[in-house]
């Protein structure tokens, strides 16, 4: 059966270009829009992957045709889960930027100093345990 | 060639196996002991040590009747039979000859470190015990009828040899030789155990003895036989290995004698003499072995001529003599096997005597420095005559082991057939600068030297004998001809090829080999007599490139290389990371979807155009999310992003989706705004240096996306449960079939995703709430509190607490009115949950929402008005409660997070369905509750400072 | 089956309810920490008996509600998964008392609520159901679970460098679980269904394209956090800073989480006839890049970090491989690591401890000031290395045997090789064999960056301790505290570490096991499908 959407799938295209485009910016901010907006696109998958829309799944409620064709329920569920644990992870991230800006005064992403240091340091002579002497 | 005897799969004749668990374990416990006692007993360690070999040599020699008459002992423990790894072990002639090298040169060797440590106080414990591990190990090795099982007694005694190379790692030298003698043994070793590997799995068996009886061919074969012979050369130090030999000198004397002279450096020439046999035929094994050998015993015999440094000399000469051995033993005839199973025993016998005189001088003079020795003869006349028999020996004169070997070599490529003139011209040459380097160490050691003072101290004969008697071995064989020949004539015999039936004698008669040697001599003395030339000749030389530095380069190459690849890729920066990241995501199983090609898609434009409708707004106010830098503004538009996706899903048919949605939504953008009053307004405008990559991932993604969102649904599978859940959902807890999923079809789920919540909290606190002097924010301890002195209202006491100038009583005045509701809303949502929208979700939330109110209403102190139980407590017990609900349902039906409905007859109100999953729901709402409260503690924490002197008070609380 | 039912549970629910106790319980630390050790120790026993009873009676399912594969969840265990969870359990025991030991448990009273034990049950609550579920999107949920608890881990004490990396870590695992959560909604737009075992009933019959996608896409959501090359970045910048247990844990079973999901997923919903090109690739990638990184680190953690990026290849080899020899070599190899690679962690925490900083270049003679600490580091390190007789050996050794088995005509049916992979599962390609020599290379190199940190940090000179720098945190530099339990906890991980070559012998018997379990979807599909009376009907 053929469920493809083309409106649903340009929105979820649209969100998940413009979260890729936001988390990979340094405010720690607009990462977490861009997270969020991702959350958004996953979600839509998830229904979409349900079918077509349809009546609220309602046991009370059930469509007279055989087979009463609702929206399927499992995928609405799912996304309910994710809609949450989505929102768990953006309170945390807005902790994480609070913080920041309490040690660093804003809540860009700082690079890791490690990483930079080892390319400037000079190759230590004991790294490289070698002689000159002649054997 | 008989017929092979079949080989038992386990069990010795038990005297044997029990014989061979006792010498092998005793090594362990002996080493064990030696650690242990040596605070004590000091360098008389040693002596216990001894004990373990000595114990190994005694066992031998009792199996030696029933050897050398061909009743071979096997032993067989299981390790991982799966893995084909089994402790297997065959005694035959060779393993008998080098067993009883290994033992009893390393008993003796030990006794003699009881005299070398004498002035040594640390670290003696370590080296004994390693020096015992090694011995045992080296007998495994040589034992050892599984080839899994010798490689693992090779890398064992590898290691044994790094840690007594380094020492204590105190100075560079050591630990320079050890980490070369690792690198280069262990990287071989890898090679040599891919190679065991191939020859076993081609041969369909792990046991060496049954490969040796029906040898495999074929390609693999080849390959095989090229990867063991690169281990085997790196261990016998063969070129273009050999450097790290003469580097480990730095070793005390004792280790030097036996790891690097009598024993370890055996192991290569050893597993070529096994393998031999059955081997020696494969391309390229006959070519590489004997090139390799004769080449390396020419380098080695050369090098020795200009060393000033006697140990340095010894070294070389091993390097010398180990290739001589590799070409015996590789050479594939009954007579090289034999000639080389001679040598073997000559060669530790004479090289272990000297290295061990080498160290009484070095004691005794305080140098080893050939220039600097004089009179050592008159001082040390027992030495002297102990270090002559040896040398006696290396030079190959009767009567002397060493003279039955090199007799027997040469004999060995004079037989025709073998066909190797230019060998025999090689082993020629090689046995000359051997005798070269034979006077050089002699006259070095024990000559006079006009000039030189003489500071030699004469040697307590204690530290000599154990020299000694190893020495006189050495003539004793020689002047036995016939029991040398009954040691090694085993091993030659097991050579299918070139039968003469030669036996080793002191005198052939006349004859090429006696003509041979005798050349050897004279020009051996000759070029002693040259020796100042030397240095001349060698200048004149081509100068070739030097294996040291080779491995050197290669060393430097790879951090080099390394550390070029490691800056290029971590660089540190998270943006190109999640860059690649996401690119891969794209781009990897994008191309997966073009590759695959699927068939075209027609696609419907939209279920209904409302949709459309929405789908435009949301790309609007994306578009605007993405390009507004003002973080509000950013903000408001992300949650007006979030309501149009609410209102996509009620188009769908998903009511409850787009209930939590906006709850959710609304409380994400309350969140925000406490956040952002942190933060400064604005963020950067990115460089378009910096923005086009980024945006032209986003673009592949979004592509991707809606590609294989298209494609993945155009041939889309109902699922078959959706009639199932209408079906069951009434009587699983209600009607409403999404929230009756959440918690009962996939309670698990929800209780994983609650957890989630109640750890987000917590996440939360822990950022936010570090100690004071990080910039924490206030407790409620900390704030000056004062309620008692001022008329309390039921709800919003805290607003009284405000400064007038922020107080905004319409706020309250609705906050009063709307927040009892609120409550009641929840309440409510959480009774229909299973019959109508709502659930435990939105319940929390609403409370949630109601709390956010309040705080805004009556500002931060109106936290702890709220509830005076911490939000901890909530998160626990709400978690309790989810928890507890799936075991108790556990127990009670024997299914987790299984549940019942219940129908409460309420008279004239009819009747009310409640699931035992309410109990499931008010967790959920619990820990909910929870969340928000703990998100408004901390982040909520501080009101906005409105004038400095707030701003100054708030300061001053925080601290 | 009810006993079944308990024993399934246990793992995942036990941890929660006690984290939810552990919560009220934050103003005394002493009983949280007792409370902690008792249920690991409980789910320890559990996880043993379960070993036992799937060894004995195959595969268990357990219908969570007694709802059927179609409309609820499952759990499954197989050996596979036992296996690991007792493994994983152990260890988390090991670090939780290394952690008490640290003083990390109470270090944090000051914040309420103390979050530690709570934190910590639920990271072994995550990772336990994503061991124990037969449901795709569970999986999901159990992944979140584990990542929002090692969140709240990475960030403890909030410190500039910590903030910092938190912020590295906790946004690649995002894109990986949107990712996931991508791959989940398509699995389901195409089969309809996100149980196992239904799953691998529809998978076949799916048109060739979408297959390999939902495969990639799957296999890229995991990769990032199995840390695979080129998805690897964020492992070493953030693992390093964290509290000496905390890294050593997440080292020791985080990224092995997800090779067990990639190995579980690929295995039974994407088979594959012979070696796998794109996996030995990877694979070969990951461990050339890791290695080289480990050897160039001026810092203990971050070499130890790259050098387990790095051996993440080894059991994507095995995976790669596609054979039950392959399997059973990851198998091996991942229980080998995750004891080693935890033993490594602890021992820098006890450097640290000792002498007050990991840098290598202000390290130095630790062999003459601490020698025990200097033995405590040489096995793990040789193990890491797989020097023979140690574990890492016989997992190499499995490895390497999967590998080359096919050069001899006969084993690899010997081993009863074909399940899903069919008779010719393996052939000794070159590409298989360069992947072996990459593979050997690496085992070299990871003894050079082994020794490289054995000369500069154990031998050489003995150097000044370092003062405390963060006096507030968790670790205390100096020996004035006793760190007894620390000592005792790193040296038990060693012991574990070397029960696991000790036993090589049932433990490889028992992992084939586990592998042919892998690839014997119709016994699986018949656990979880089939219907067992007492229990809701099944749908047609």
């Amino acid at each position: 059966m053929n469920a493809a959407n083309l409106t649903l799938s340009l929105v979820i295209g649209v969100l998940f270009g413009g979260g890729t485009y936001l988390i990979t910016q340094r405010a720690l901010l607009r990462v977490i829009l861009g997270f969020t907006l991702l959350g958004h696109a996953a979600n839509l998958i998830l229904l979409l992957a349900g079918g077509p829309a349809g009546p609220a799944p309602d046991a009370a409620h059930i469509p007279p045709d055989d087979p009463p064709r609702t929206a399927d329920p499992l995928p609405q569920a799912l996304a309910l889960t994710a809609v949450v644990i989505t929102f768990a992870v953006t309170a945390l991230l807005l902790a994480l930027a609070h913080r920041g800006v309490v040690l660093n005064g804003d809540d860009e992403v700082p690079d890791d100093v490690e990483d930079r240091q080892l390319g400037r340091r000079p190759m230590r002579e004991r790294e490289l345990e070698t002689g000159e002497e002649d054997l | 060639m008989p017929a092979p005897a079949p080989l038992p799969t386990t069990g010795w004749s038990g005297r044997g196996e029990l014989g061979v668990a006792v010498v092998l374990g005793l090594h362990v416990l002996i080493a064990a002991a030696c650690a242990v006692t040596a605070r004590y007993w000091g360098s008389r360690v040693f002596a216990l040590g001894a004990l373990a070999p000595a114990v190994g040599f005694g066992w031998l020699l009792t199996t030696i009747p029933d050897v050398l008459t061909g009743r071979e002992r096997y032993a067989l423990w299981q390790w991982a039979p799966t893995l084909q790894l089994q402790i297997s072990l065959r005694l035959d002639g060779l393993a008998l000859l080098l067993g009883l090298l290994v033992t009893g040169i390393g008993a003796l060797v030990l006794l003699y470190a009881t005299r070398y440590f004498q002035h040594r106080a640390h670290g003696l414990g370590r080296i004994a015990a390693v020096l015992v591990l090694f011995a045992g190990s080296m007998l495994a090795l040589v034992l050892a009828d599984n080839v899994l099982a010798l490689y693992v007694a090779w890398e064992l005694t590898t290691v044994c040899s790094f840690l007594l190379i380094g020492d204590d790692g105190q100075q560079r030298e050591e630990r320079r030789a050890a980490g070369r003698a690792l690198l280069v043994t262990t990287g071989a070793g890898f090679a040599l155990l891919l190679g065991l590997l191939l020859l076993a799995e081609v041969a369909g068996t792990y046991r060496i003895a049954r490969i040796l009886d029906d040898p495999p061919d074929g390609g693999w074969v080849t390959v095989a036989v090229i990867l063991i012979l690169i281990g085997a050369a790196a261990k016998s130090a063969q070129i273009p290995f050999q450097p790290w030999l003469p580097a480990a000198m730095v070793a005390p004397t004792p280790i030097s004698a036996y790891l690097h002279a009598a024993a370890m450096v055996k192991a290569g020439v050893y597993l070529v003499a096994r393998l031999a046999p059955a081997f020696a035929e494969v391309m390229p094994w006959r070519p590489v072995v004997l090139t390799v050998g004769v080449a390396t015993m020419l380098l080695g015999g050369w090098r020795a001529l200009t060393q000033t440094d006697l140990k340095r000399l010894l070294a070389f000469g091993t390097i010398a003599q180990l290739g001589f051995l590799l070409a015996l033993m590789g050479a594939g005839t009954q007579t090289a096997a034999l000639a080389g199973a001679t040598m073997l025993l000559a060669h530790a016998l004479f090289k272990a005597t000297l290295f061990l005189t080498v160290g009484i001088i070095d004691h005794g003079a305080g140098t080893r420095d050939l220039r600097q020795l004089s009179g050592v003869a008159r001082r040390a006349p027992l030495l002297a005559v102990t270090a002559a028999l040896a040398c006696v020996s290396m030079a190959g004169l009767p009567p002397t082991v060493g003279y039955l070997g090199k007799e027997a070599a040469f004999q060995a490529f004079l037989e025709p057939g073998t066909g190797h003139r230019w060998v025999l011209i090689g082993l020629v040459t090689g046995s000359t600068l051997t005798i070269a380097y034979t006077l050089r160490f002699w006259w070095g050691a024990f000559g006079n030297r006009p000039g030189v003072p003489v500071r030699m101290e004469r040697p307590p004969v204690s530290f000599v004998a154990p020299v000694a008697l190893i020495a006189a071995t050495g003539v004793a064989l020689g002047l036995a001809p016939a029991a040398t020949d009954a040691l090694t004539a085993r091993h030659a015999y097991t050579h299918p090829h070139g039968e003469t039936g030669y036996h080793l004698e002191l005198w052939h008669g006349l004859g090429a080999p006696l003509y041979l040697a005798l050349l050897t001599l004279v020009a051996g003395a000759v070029i002693h007599l040259l020796r100042d030339q030397i240095p001349t000749w060698r200048a004149r030389l081509p100068s070739v490139p030097r294996a040291t530095r080779i491995q050197d380069s290669l060393a430097v190459a790879v951090m080099v290389g390394a550390r070029a690849v490691t800056t290029r890729t971590q660089v540190g920066s998270l943006p190109t990371y999640l860059m690649v990241i996401l690119t891969v995501v794209a781009v990897g199983p994008g191309l997966t979807l073009v590759l695959g090609g699927e068939g075209p898609i027609e696609p419907r434009l939209w279920d209904s155009p409302p949709q459309a409708i929405l789908a435009i707004g949301v790309t609007i106010t994306v578009a605007g999310v993405v390009m507004v830098h003002r973080r509000l503004i950013a903000v408001l538009l992300l949650s007006a992003v979030g309501y149009l996706v609410a209102g996509l899903f009620v188009l769908h048919g998903a009511p409850d989706l787009a209930l939590v949605q906006v709850l959710v939504e609304t409380l994400t953008l309350l969140v925000f705004v406490l956040v952002l009053r942190r933060m400064p307004p604005g963020v950067r405008p990115t460089a378009p240096s910096l923005w086009a990559p980024r945006a032209v991932v986003a673009v592949l993604a979004g592509l991707f996306v809606t590609i294989a969102t298209l494609t993945v649904s155009a041939n889309h599978a109902p699922s078959p449960a959706t009639q199932d859940y209408l079906r069951l959902a009434p009587e699983a807890g209600g009607p409403n079939v999404v929230n009756v999923i959440v918690t009962e079809f996939r309670a698990l789920d929800t209780l994983g995703e609650i957890t989630v919540l109640a750890i987000a909290a917590t996440g939360v606190a822990s950022l936010i709430l570090v100690s004071h002097r990080t910039g924490g924010v206030p407790r409620r301890e900390t704030i000056a509190w004062r309620s008692d002195n001022i008329p309390r209202t039921r709800l919003l006491p805290a607003a009284h607490q405000q400064a007038p100038g922020r107080r905004t009583l319409l706020l309250e005045a609705i906050t009063r009115v709307i927040h009892p509701s609120m409550l009641v809303v929840a309440s409510y949502l959480l009774l229909v949950g299973l019959h109508r929208p709502g659930g435990g979700f939105a319940a929390g939330l609403v409370v949630g929402l109601g709390m956010v109110l309040r705080r805004l209403a009556g500002g931060s102190r109106e936290l702890w008005e709220i509830t005076p139980v911490p939000p901890g407590v909530l998160l626990g017990t709400g978690l309790f409660l989810t928890a507890g609900y799936g075991l108790a349902g556990l127990l009670w039906t024997g299914d987790p997070l299984s549940g019942a409905v219940y129908t409460v007859d309420l008279g004239p109100l009819g009747h009310l369905e409640l699931a035992t999953s309410l109990i499931f729901e008010a967790g959920i709402a619990v820990i909910v509750t929870g969340l928000v409260l703990d998100i408004l503690r901390t982040l909520g924490a501080y009101d906005v400072p409105t004038s400095p002197a707030e701003a100054v008070n708030a300061e001053r609380s925080a601290r | 089956m009810t006993s079944t039912a308990v024993l399934v549970t246990v793992p995942i629910i036990l941890p929660l309810l006690v984290a939810g106790i552990t919560f009220l319980l934050s103003p005394f630390p002493s009983a949280q920490q007792a409370l902690g050790v008792t249920v690991l120790g409980a789910v320890l026993i559990d996880a043993i008996l379960l070993l036992v009873r799937v060894d004995s009676a195959g595969p268990q399912a357990v219908r969570v509600g007694g709802w059927s594969p179609t409309l609820g969840i499952t759990l499954v265990a197989d050996r596979f998964c036992a296996l690991v969870l007792l493994v994983a359990v152990t260890v988390c025991l090991v670090v939780l008392l290394y952690a008490i030991g640290q003083g990390i448990a109470e270090r944090y009273v000051e914040n309420a609520p103390s979050i530690f034990h709570p934190t910590y049950l639920v990271l072994l609550a995550g990772i336990a159901l994503v061991f124990l579920t037969g449901d795709l999107f569970t999986l999901f949920v159990g992944l979140e679970v584990m990542l929002m608890a090692s969140y709240v881990l990475i960030t403890l004490g909030a410190t500039r460098e910590r903030v910092r990396s938190g912020m590295t870590y906790i946004i690649c695992s995002l894109v990986a679980s949107i990712t996931l959560l991508t791959a989940i909604g398509l699995t389901y737009a195409a089969t309809g269904t996100v149980n196992l075992a239904r799953l691998s009933l529809a998978t076949p019959h799916l048109a060739e394209g979408t297959r390999t996608l939902l495969g990639a896409l799957l296999l890229v959501a995991l990769g990032i956090k199995a840390a695979l090359v080129p998805l690897h970045w964020w492992l070493p910048d953030s693992y390093p800073t964290a509290p000496a247990p905390v890294t050593a844990i997440f080292a020791a079973l985080l990224t092995k989480v997800a090779i067990y999901a990639i190995a579980r997923t690929q295995t039974l919903l994407f088979p594959h006839q012979g070696p796998s090109t794109t996996l030995l690739l990877i694979a070969a990638a990951t461990m050339l890049i890791g290695i080289a990184g480990a050897l160039v680190q001026d810092d203990l953690n971050r070499s130890l970090s790259f050098a387990l990026v790095s051996h993440i290849g080894f059991m994507l080899f095995g995976i790669g491989l596609w054979s039950v020899a392959g399997l059973t070599g990851t198998l091996l190899y991942l229980v080998h690591h995750i004891t080693v690679q935890t033993a490594l962690f602890l021992v820098s925490g006890l450097v640290e401890r000792e002498r007050g900083t990991v840098s290598l270049s202000r390290l130095g003679g630790v062999a003459v000031t601490t020698p025990a600490l200097a033995a405590l580091f040489l096995i793990p390190a040789l193990s890491l290395s797989g020097v023979p007789p140690l574990a890492g050996f016989v997992g190499k050794l499995a490895l390497l045997q999967a590998a080359v088995a096919p050069a001899g005509a006969t084993r690899a049916d010997a081993i009863g090789d074909a399940g899903a992979f069919g008779a010719d599962a393996n052939r000794l390609t070159p590409l298989v064999l360069t992947a072996v020599a990459i593979l050997l290379l690496t085992s070299l190199l990871t003894l050079a960056a082994m020794t490289r940190i054995w000369m500069t940090v154990f031998w050489g000179e003995p150097a000044i301790p370092v003062p405390d720098q963060r006096p507030d945190d968790a670790v205390t530099v100096g020996t004035a505290l006793p760190a007894r339990l620390m000592w005792l906890a790193t040296t038990l991980a060693i012991l574990i570490s070397l029960t696991v070559a000790a036993t090589a012998g049932p433990l490889s018997a028992f992992s084939q096991r586990a592998a042919v379990d892998l690839t014997d979807h119709d016994t699986y599909r018949n656990t979880v499908l089939r219907n067992p009376a007492s229990h809701t009907e099944e749908t047609p």
